[in-house]
């Protein structure tokens, strides 16, 4: 089973472009409240339709005899893919609608209420995606409700705020924790790949049990150092041993 | 006898589709499937060979995830096919078949798949006991059998009624179309003892003497 990339592109960017797309329509039904520019909401819009669009032709990319896609929305009593074929074009004639209604700054509620609709379309369209997944038998770790659930609320976590703020985050992360944490665990004596482990166990955990939202968690240099004179009078370095010592260890200063 | 000389025997580097696919499973540790031991706990293993082409099962999978209707069940004989005018080449069911037995043929476009040999079957000009599946007259063991489940009174339905009908996936839900016969049971052989006591080795000393 080896998904082709434009499958994988066409999850992620249909997925991202959904989700983004009801969050801005969330934001402009409150804009009485909230200060927005009217550029801000269009270019937001723009980008959120772009990586929708971008989605839905990458998953046209890997079909190997495009000219029977016609035949694609044919069994949509039976075939999830076929529904999702089905609803992913229903947008496009309601988003005309909309924004049509935007531009000729129709009442209120018309353009509530067509949002409302969109916004109901973009779900359906999220869990027919998800059911595309989840309806395999053949694979049982997908073929579960929650499939679905899990793609509709992963979209869902896709707002402008998030993502740049999480982009920044995993950048840092990659950029400096990850030699960092390297280096570090070969200088306590231990195998390379547990200085990968300790920066990603160790996030959780501060986050989950951390006394302080500025309080910086990360590999340190100075205690690699004290864990290895600690460990050098009991195992060899880089042993197995070793690295079931230092994990005794690790746990025994959290507890006390 | 030599070894195979043409060790590429389908070329440097060949295409195309499996119809037929055959798995080597080797079981051991299970006593059931391997009734000849090497020691009191370690039983012997064994080799079985699982046939992993289409079932044609009832509501198969690949046809109901197909987006475009290409897989089809034939509703006069229960044939699943792939109908190559219809067909996108998504490969999507085969990621829904649990035997692997769909594949998407690169050169063409579409998806492939064991078709019970349909034109065999019907064909006319073929004599009566040809009408097969080439793997059913290739098997040179008769271990593939061949026939209308639903008649009573032909070969198959006699196989399966004796020997059981098995179905390896039933816990996905599939229904039965082909099957596996159940396993033959295993012909017991019976242990030599390896010590025999005094008494025995005293009267094979003697019957010796005698015959000598």
């Amino acid at each position: 089973m080896k998904p082709a990339f434009s499958v994988i592109f066409f999850t992620i960017a249909s997925g991202a472009g959904l989700g983004l797309m009801v969050w801005w329509l969330v934001a402009s039904m409150m804009r009485h409240h909230i200060r927005m520019p009217h550029s801000t909401f269009i270019m937001g819009m723009a980008l959120a339709a772009l990586l929708i669009t971008a989605g839905l032709c990458s998953s046209n990319l890997h079909l190997a005899n495009r000219k029977n896609a016609i035949y694609a929305s044919s069994r949509f009593k039976t075939s999830w893919l076929s529904r999702e074929g089905v609803f992913a074009l229903a947008p496009d004639p309601v988003a005309a609608i909309y924004i049509w209604l935007f531009f000729a700054s129709a009442s209120s509620i018309t353009l509530n209420t067509v949002t409302w609709i969109l916004i109901a379309l973009a779900i359906v369209i999220l869990f027919c995606t998800g059911m595309i997944y989840g309806c395999l038998k053949t694979i049982p770790r997908w073929n579960s409700w929650l499939t679905p659930m899990k793609y509709v609320l992963l979209a869902g976590t896709q707002n402008r705020i998030a993502l740049r703020a999480d982009s920044l985050a995993g950048l840092t992360g990659a950029i400096v924790v990850l030699p960092q944490g390297v280096a570090f665990a070969t200088r306590a004596g231990m195998p390379t790949e547990y200085g990968l482990y300790s920066a990603m166990v160790q996030c959780v955990i501060a986050a989950l049990f951390g006394s302080s939202r500025v309080m910086m968690a990360g590999p340190a240099n100075a205690i690699s150092l004290t864990i290895l004179a600690t460990m050098v009078p009991f195992a060899a370095v880089g042993s197995d041993r070793c690295a079931a010592l230092v994990l005794t260890l690790t746990l025994m200063v959290g507890v006390w | 006898m030599g070894g195979a000389t043409d060790c590429v025997p389908y070329g440097k580097a060949p295409s195309g589709t499996w119809y037929n696919g055959i798995r080597q499973h080797e079981l051991d540790g299970d006593p059931s499937f391997s009734p000849h031991m090497c020691s009191e706990h370690q039983p012997l293993p064994k080799t079985i060979y699982v046939l992993m082409s289409c079932m044609h099962y009832k509501e198969a999978h690949c046809v109901t995830v197909c987006p475009t209707g290409a897989s089809h069940k034939r509703t006069e004989d229960g044939i699943v096919l792939v109908d190559p005018d219809r067909c996108v080449g998504f490969n999507y069911c085969a990621w829904a078949c649990p035997y692997g037995a769909l594949e998407l043929d690169a050169n063409k476009g579409v998806m492939k798949k064991c078709s019970l040999c349909v034109d065999r079957i019907y064909d006319q000009q073929l004599p009566k006991a040809k009408r097969q599946p080439a793997c059913v007259l290739a098997c040179p063991t008769h271990a593939r059998h061949f026939g209308d489940c639903d008649d009573l009174a032909s070969k198959v339905s006699m196989l399966t009624a004796s020997r059981g009908r098995k179905n390896i996936l039933g816990e996905l839900g599939y229904k039965l179309t082909n099957a596996y016969l159940s396993m033959r049971e295993p012909v017991q052989i019976d242990a030599i003892p390896l010590r025999q006591g005094f008494s025995e080795t005293a009267k094979a000393f003697v019957s010796r003497l005698i015959q000598i």
